[in-house]
C-alpha cells in the first residue's frame, strides 16, 4: 500500500515536473489525488496541534506554512468520480476529485487560500459560514470579480470560529455545484483539549442526475435527481464509518444538496452537537435519533459508540437510499402477472417480469455506466440499499486511530433475529383486499 | 421521387430490424434496471411489429407499380 506522504510527495513531484518549477516558486504545490478510500486522517505537520478529521471517501488537502500563514492550493477542474464500482461520473471538483479535499484548520490561523481555474467557465470560491472580510467573501460580480478560465486567485482571512463549514462556487452556482464542486472545511478549536472526541467524521450530502448509459450530470434537473451520494459516492461505494466501542463519535454533515435529508443512526441516541453557525451549549442540545439537515446547513451529531454490531445510517427519505431508477414507472403490485408473463415474453425475448427480478439479488445485466437500484451484498443476504447508506461498524477490538474496514458483525449466539420452526399460524379464512 | 429512389428506402428499412434489436435490447436492460416499465417495451414491441408491417405493405406497394410500369412499358404503342 502507498502512504499518504509517498503518495503526495510522488503526484506533487510530477506536478511541479509537468508544469515547471519556476512557475510554481511563488506558489503552493498542487497535491491531487484520483483515490476514492477513506484517507487516513492527516496528522497536522507543523502549526498548532489539533485531532484530525476522518473525510469520508475522501482526503484533507496539506498545506505549506509559511512565516506563520497557511498557504492552499485548490485547482477547479474537471474529474473522473467512481459513484460506486460499476459507475463513474464526468464530474467537476477540486485537486482531482469531487468533492474537493476538506481543508483543516485551528482557530485562530491566517489562511490563504490560492484557487486556481482550469474549467472551462468563470467560477469563484464562497467560503460558507465564515467570518471575513467582505471581499474573501466569494460571491462573483458582487464581492469579486469571478476567476476566468487560466487564471488563480488568492482569498486570505483568518479563520475566527471553530466549527464545521463547506466551499463551494458563487459563479453559475447551480451548473457548477450540479457538477460536483464543493468541499469541506474544518476549523479546530484553539484549545485541543475542547469538545473531544475520538473519531471525527466528516462528509457533505449531494446530488447527481446522470441517465444510464451516460457519464455527465443533467446540469438542468432542479429537484428530481437519480443518484444521492455521501461525498459523491452512493452505497455500496460508500466506506463504513468505524469505532471502537465506548468511543465518542462525531460526524459532520453537510448538505449542498437542493432538499432537506432526515439522517438517521440506528440503535443509538445522538445529540446535535454544532450546526454551521457553531457549537451547540451542552444544555441545549436533546437527544435524537434522526436530524434533518435543511440545504446549506451543517450538523455536527456525537454519540458514544456503545453497542457493537454494524449500525445503518442513512438518509430516511426511503428513494434517498436507492440508486437510478425510472420514476414513472407504474406500480404493478396486486396485478396478477402469472399468464402475462409467457405472452409478453413472446413478445420481449428474454423478458422478466420484476417480482422475478427481485429474486435475481440485483444480479442481472444493467445498461452500461449505471448502477443496481438497490444492492449491497451483506453477511444475511442483499442488503436493498442504494444512494445516501452506509454502517456504522463498532467493535470492542478495534485499536484507537485504526480506521480499516473490520468486516462484518459477528452477532453472539440467540441475538439474531431468527425463522419459527414451530408451527404456523391458524389460515385467516377472512376475504383479504386483492 | 423515383420508384427506384423509393425502393432504396424500402431496401434500407429491411436491413433496419437488426438495428432495431439493439435497440429493443438496451431497453429490456433498462427495464431490468427499473429504470422504464413493461409498457415501453410492449410500445417498443409494437413499434417494432408497425415497422415490419410497414415494410411489407411498402414492398407490396413497390411491386405492383413496379409491374404496372412493365405492362406499360410493353405493351402496344398507342395508335397515332
Amino acid at each position: 500500500m502507498v502512504t499518504r506522504r509517498r503518495l503526495f510527495t510522488g503526484m506533487a513531484a510530477l506536478a511541479a515536473a509537468s508544469v515547471g518549477k519556476s512557475a510554481l516558486a511563488a506558489l503552493p504545490e498542487i497535491v491531487s489525488s484520483t483515490a476514492t478510500d477513506t484517507r487516513a486522517p492527516l496528522a497536522p505537520p507543523n502549526g498548532r496541534p489539533y485531532r484530525p478529521v476522518a473525510t469520508l471517501n475522501g482526503w484533507t488537502l496539506p498545506w505549506r506554512l509559511r512565516d506563520g500563514v497557511k498557504e492552499f492550493h485548490l485547482v477547479a477542474e474537471r474529474v473522473v468520480r467512481e459513484i460506486a464500482p460499476g459507475m463513474k461520473a464526468n464530474l467537476w471538483g477540486y485537486n482531482g476529485q469531487s468533492p474537493g479535499p476538506t481543508i483543516e484548520v485551528v482557530e485562530g490561523d491566517r489562511v490563504r487560500l490560492f484557487v486556481t481555474n482550469r474549467l472551462p467557465e468563470a467560477t469563484s470560491i464562497h467560503w460558507h459560514g465564515q467570518r471575513l472580510p467582505n471581499g474573501m467573501d466569494g460571491v462573483s460580480g458582487l464581492n469579486q470579480p469571478s476567476i476566468k478560465p487560466g487564471q488563480t486567485f488568492v482569498y486570505e482571512f483568518r479563520a475566527q470560529r471553530a466549527g464545521s463549514f463547506m466551499y463551494h462556487p458563487h459563479a453559475d452556482e447551480t451548473t457548477q455545484m450540479a457538477m460536483g464542486m464543493m468541499g469541506s472545511w474544518v476549523t479546530h478549536p484553539a484549545d485541543p483539549g475542547a469538545m473531544p472526541v475520538d473519531r471525527d467524521y466528516v462528509l457533505l450530502l449531494n446530488a447527481y442526475d446522470i441517465d444510464p448509459g451516460s457519464f455527465t450530470p443533467r446540469v438542468s434537473t432542479m429537484l428530481d435527481f437519480n443518484l444521492w451520494t455521501f461525498n459523491s459516492r452512493a452505497f455500496p461505494g460508500v466506506d463504513p464509518m468505524v469505532a471502537r466501542q465506548g468511543e465518542r463519535v462525531r460526524i459532520r454533515i453537510g448538505n449542498l444538496t437542493m432538499t432537506n435529508h432526515p439522517m438517521h443512526l440506528h440503535g443509538h441516541e445522538f445529540v446535535v452537537a454544532g450546526t454551521g453557525g457553531g457549537w451547540v451549549p451542552e444544555g441545549a442540545r436533546w437527544p435524537e435519533v434522526t436530524a434533518d439537515i435543511a440545504v446549506g446547513q451543517v450538523r455536527a451529531i456525537e454519540f458514544t459508540a456503545a453497542a457493537p454490531g454494524d449500525w445503518a445510517f442513512h438518509c430516511h427519505k426511503s428513494h434517498h437510499t436507492m440508486n437510478a431508477m425510472g420514476h414513472r414507472v407504474p406500480t404493478m403490485i396486486g396485478v396478477d402477472q402469472s399468464d402475462l408473463e409467457q405472452k409478453i415474453a413472446a413478445l420481449v425475448p428474454n423478458y422478466m417480469s420484476a417480482g422475478d427480478m427481485q429474486n435475481m439479488d440485483g444480479k442481472m445485466a444493467l445498461p452500461d455506466n449505471t448502477l443496481p437500484m438497490m444492492g449491497g451484498a451483506g453477511p444475511y443476504g442483499s442488503i436493498e440499499m442504494g444512494g445516501m447508506f452506509t454502517v456504522v461498524k463498532i467493535r470492542p477490538d478495534l485499536a484507537p486511530g485504526d480506521y480499516r474496514d473490520p468486516g462484518w458483525y459477528h452477532a453472539p449466539r440467540n441475538t439474531v433475529a431468527y425463522l419459527w420452526q414451530g408451527e404456523p399460524p391458524p389460515i385467516d379464512a377472512a376475504p383479504r383486499p386483492r | 421521387m423515383s420508384w427506384f429512389s423509393t425502393h432504396g428506402i424500402v431496401c434500407h428499412a429491411c436491413a433496419n430490424p437488426a438495428g432495431h434489436s439493439a435497440i429493443a435490447e438496451a431497453d429490456r436492460l433498462r427495464y431490468d434496471a427499473g429504470q422504464i416499465s413493461v409498457f415501453d417495451l410492449l410500445a417498443d414491441s409494437r413499434a417494432q411489429i408497425a415497422g415490419v408491417s410497414d415494410y411489407l405493405q411498402s414492398v407490396r406497394d413497390f411491386w405492383i407499380a413496379r409491374a404496372s410500369l412493365d405492362a406499360a412499358l410493353s405493351g402496344p404503342v398507342p395508335e397515332l
